[in-house]
């Protein structure tokens, strides 16, 4: 495959994989919100229009799933790219690729901790917000990095 | 012709005269005939709820048709004209009118906004209708009225929230568990609070009861009534695994269930949400439970101090309410002056 392929696929996938991961930190904040108020015992209109916590857990459940497979495929393919480019060695000199790759391991983890039911919840919704706060630092570190694939970008 | 309204409701009537002029729904069919065989009215509908019986028709013999209705009352409820008369209001249009749209619309309840009004005025209505009791003028009068019911309830916050201690607790059950369809309750104690919560959560959906109580024969009795298991109280934490909504309220003079022991249990249950409802005076659940994750702790107070301000919340909505009763009336009687005019012209 040509290399520029490889970089259109990177692109498509990773784009697919951050609206999804957007979309899971909104449902993460919206589960906290409710889970706030069901807690305080003061409930608002907020209350009564949002959904159940349910869900909303469900809701999040989904979108970090596809996600974190569509941002780690989105990874693999920038890899393929790399090495079609022969600039594979150059990956691990990029601060966004090596961010990139924390920031997946960290879904992964909370992705993992949600599917097998060890934790769930408040904790799991918390996990989101943080892990997503990684990744725009992640998207942001193309602008300060000294050097590397994504600078600029 | 007019549209007149005699009756009497939970305002104006003791539960003693109420429950006297009450009309069963199986007796309705006869009696709307018997209005009929004398001649009362030319139109009738007659509603019969725990609160009110009201009967409402449309005729030319304002004075006579009411006192002819009122012994028509007198005889179906064996009492003296004078023992329920001064109970009893009577409204000519456009009070009338206006009378109808605040009751289907739950504004005259005993609980303001509550729903179960309208399907009561419905099956009053269609009991009439099918008996061929209206006509034009009462078909149109209460086809509106269901109409301003639905609006009222969709441009105001007349039935928002629940005013009820076991519907808020339902209420509160399915935001966090989506549907109570699938939701395990456990009820530890077998007070008169705690059975009425867990009925209204099984008519919801829940799953069979769990019911534990020190005393094991109260408990097969309450699990026997709304279905389900009863566990030995000495039994009880073995099976927190697989509940989601616990009742608390035994007769303990103690905390019975305490943080340290709900924290083992959320490991247990794998930190899935936990709502517990202590109902219990004094308190059965440390107050400090709800500090944990994704445990939820309501008790007594949370859930009667919700339900009061939903009533509140209600109750202001009352002014714009009636507001949008007497702008629905007035197109009414528009309609009903113009309508009767044209009929007139065209019967001379």
């Amino acid at each position: 495959m040509v290399p520029e392929n490889w970089l259109w696929i990177h692109i498509a996938l990773l784009v697919t994989g951050l609206m999804c991961l957007l979309m899971a930190v909104i449902s993460a904040l919206l589960y906290l919100l409710q889970s706030a108020q069901i807690k305080s015992k003061h409930l608002g209109k907020i209350f009564l229009k949002l959904p159940s916590l349910d869900a909303l857990d469900k809701l999040h459940f989904y979108y970090l799933s596809a996600g974190v497979i569509f941002f780690t495929s989105g990874l693999v393919s920038g890899i393929f790219w790399a090495r079609d480019l022969k600039e594979s060695s150059q990956i691990l000199k990029d601060p966004m690729a090596i961010l990139s790759f924390i920031t997946c391991v960290i879904y992964w983890v909370i992705l993992s901790l949600r599917a097998s039911t060890l934790s769930r919840g408040q904790k799991i919704a918390a996990g989101t917000v943080l892990a997503f706060f990684l990744l725009v630092v992640t998207l942001m570190s193309s602008s300060f990095a000294p050097s590397g694939f994504h600078k600029g970008f | 012709m007019e549209i007149l309204v005699l009756g009497l409701n939970h305002k104006t009537a003791p539960v003693e005269i109420r429950e006297k002029l009450s009309i069963p729904a199986h007796k309705t069919q006869e009696l709307l005939r018997t209005l009929e065989a004398r001649r009362i009215f030319k139109e009738r509908v007659l509603l019969s709820t725990c609160n009110r019986t009201e009967i409402y028709g449309v005729g030319d013999g304002g004075d006579e048709a009411i006192l002819r209705t009122k012994e028509f009352l007198s005889e179906y409820a064996h009492l003296k004209i004078s023992d329920f008369e001064d109970k009893l209001y009577v409204l000519r249009q456009p009070d009338s009118v206006e009378h109808l749209f605040s009751v289907a619309s739950g504004l005259d309840s005993m609980v303001i906004g509550e729903t179960e009004i309208i399907g009561q005025v419905k099956d009053a209505y269609f009991s009439a209708h099918e008996n061929r009791q209206t006509g034009k003028v009462l078909n149109t009068l209460f086809q509106r009225s269901f109409k301003v019911a639905k609006n009222l309830r969709s441009q105001t916050e007349i039935g928002s929230g629940k005013v009820g201690v076991a519907s808020v607790a339902v209420d509160l059950s399915e935001k966090i568990f989506s549907k109570l369809k699938g939701a395990r309750v456990m009820v530890l104690g077998t007070g008169e609070m705690s059975t009425q919560v867990a009925k209204a959560m099984v008519s919801r959906g829940a799953y069979p009861l769990i019911v534990s109580s020190r005393h094991f024969d109260r408990a097969e009795t309450l699990a026997a009534s709304l279905g389900g298991e009863a566990v030995s109280y000495d039994d009880y934490e073995s099976r927190i695994k697989d509940v989601d909504v616990i009742l608390a309220s035994t007769l303990a003079p103690k905390v019975l269930i305490h943080k340290e022991q709900v924290k083992r249990w959320m490991k247990i249950r794998r930190e899935k949400p936990l709502f517990l409802i202590d109902i219990a005076v004094p308190r059965n659940i440390e107050a400090e439970t709800g500090d944990l994750d994704d445990v939820y702790l309501y008790n007594i107070d949370d859930l009667q101090g919700i339900a009061e301000k939903n009533m509140a919340q209600r109750k202001s909505q009352l002014d714009e309410c009636f507001r949008l009763v007497r702008g629905q009336t007035g197109h009414f009687m528009s309609w009903l002056v113009k309508e009767f005019s044209v009929s007139n012209e065209a019967s001379l």
